[in-house]
């Protein structure tokens, strides 16, 4: 492919799924700095192996495996040099939301999300808020549907009791 | 997704999530300073790959040589050393024993008053030495 070509066909795809990534990244993240780098990591190793992405799936699917990827690896790290939860926790009661109720909800969900397991967090976040289907979550972790049900399961189980246990 | 999986109050609070959007202007800035970082990569990897190019190895071939002659050289050069035969004693070459005549010698050690056949007459020796002790 043509160099030029191949900067225009590149920046359309950024374009279309920048969006849809920047929120799948944050929700596991919350904090928008990071989720801007992990972000662009995620584009540049697009960018970098562009050539190799065989058509197998659907490039949605290959970037949200990146992305994920990129996502739970950096928790990962995170995680050594501090405590992540406790970072996020904190990110979560500084947001500067209004006090009333939907958004003491909407606080709630999101600490309850950040104290989940990593690739718990990442099935939780594709599935409740992309609605994204079995099949497709497969394609980008590599799990089984069924470990992933059972996964999904345990994530809303734990999301619930925290949430009414600290409902007020 | 059936309501079963995720359940009624989880399902509730969805309704409610509204989407938090990132900083206004951020995904009209975002392609453009992605596509910065990637030239500016690429230029960085290709500076890079073009500042180190392996060092041709036409040009030390005449280096090696030198070096492998100079190596060799000194090993010649060690070897002739050692192995070169020291000349013989001069009390067995044969050009030493036909100069001196061994016979009259010892008359002359035995006897000291005898004169050596070809050195100076006695009176040139006392001339000598007296010359000398001047």
């Amino acid at each position: 492919m043509d160099p030029s070509q191949k900067d225009v066909a590149f920046r359309e795809l950024v374009e279309h799924f920048q969006k849809d990534l920047y929120h799948h990244i944050k929700r596991m993240i919350l904090d928008h700095q990071d989720t801007d780098d992990i972000l662009q990591d995620t584009f540049v190793k697009a960018w970098v192996h562009l050539a190799d992405f065989r058509g197998d799936s659907q490039i949605k699917t290959w970037l949200y495996k990146v992305a994920t990827n990129e996502t739970l690896s950096f928790i990962r790290k995170k995680r050594n040099t501090q405590s992540l939860d406790t970072s996020i926790l904190e990110l979560v009661s500084v947001s500067g939301f209004t006090e009333d109720e939907s958004e003491k909800l909407i606080l709630k969900l999101e600490q309850a999300i950040a104290i989940l397991p990593d690739r718990q967090r990442a099935v939780f976040c594709m599935r409740y808020y992309d609605d994204m289907p079995y099949q497709e979550i497969a394609k980008i972790t590599g799990l089984t549907e069924g470990a992933l049900k059972a996964s999904y399961f345990h994530a809303v189980k734990k999301v619930e009791e925290f949430i009414t246990a600290v409902k007020p | 997704m059936p309501d079963s999986e995720t359940g009624p109050f989880l399902l509730k609070i969805k309704a409610n999530v509204r989407t938090r959007e990132a900083p206004e202007g951020y995904f009209q800035a975002f392609p453009d300073r992605l596509m910065d970082r990637i030239y500016a990569e690429s230029s960085l990897q290709y500076s890079h790959q073009t500042s180190v190019q392996p060092f041709p190895v036409w040009k030390a071939v005449p280096v090696m040589l030198a070096f492998a002659a100079s190596i060799c050289l000194a090993f010649f050069l060690q070897f002739q050393s050692v192995y070169t035969p020291l000349p013989l004693p001069p009390s067995d070459s044969e050009e030493w024993n036909q100069l001196a005549d061994w016979n009259q010698m010892e008359q002359f050690i035995t006897d000291p008053s005898l004169e050596l056949s070809g050195t100076l007459p006695a009176n040139e020796v006392e001339d000598w030495v007296l010359q000398e002790e001047l």
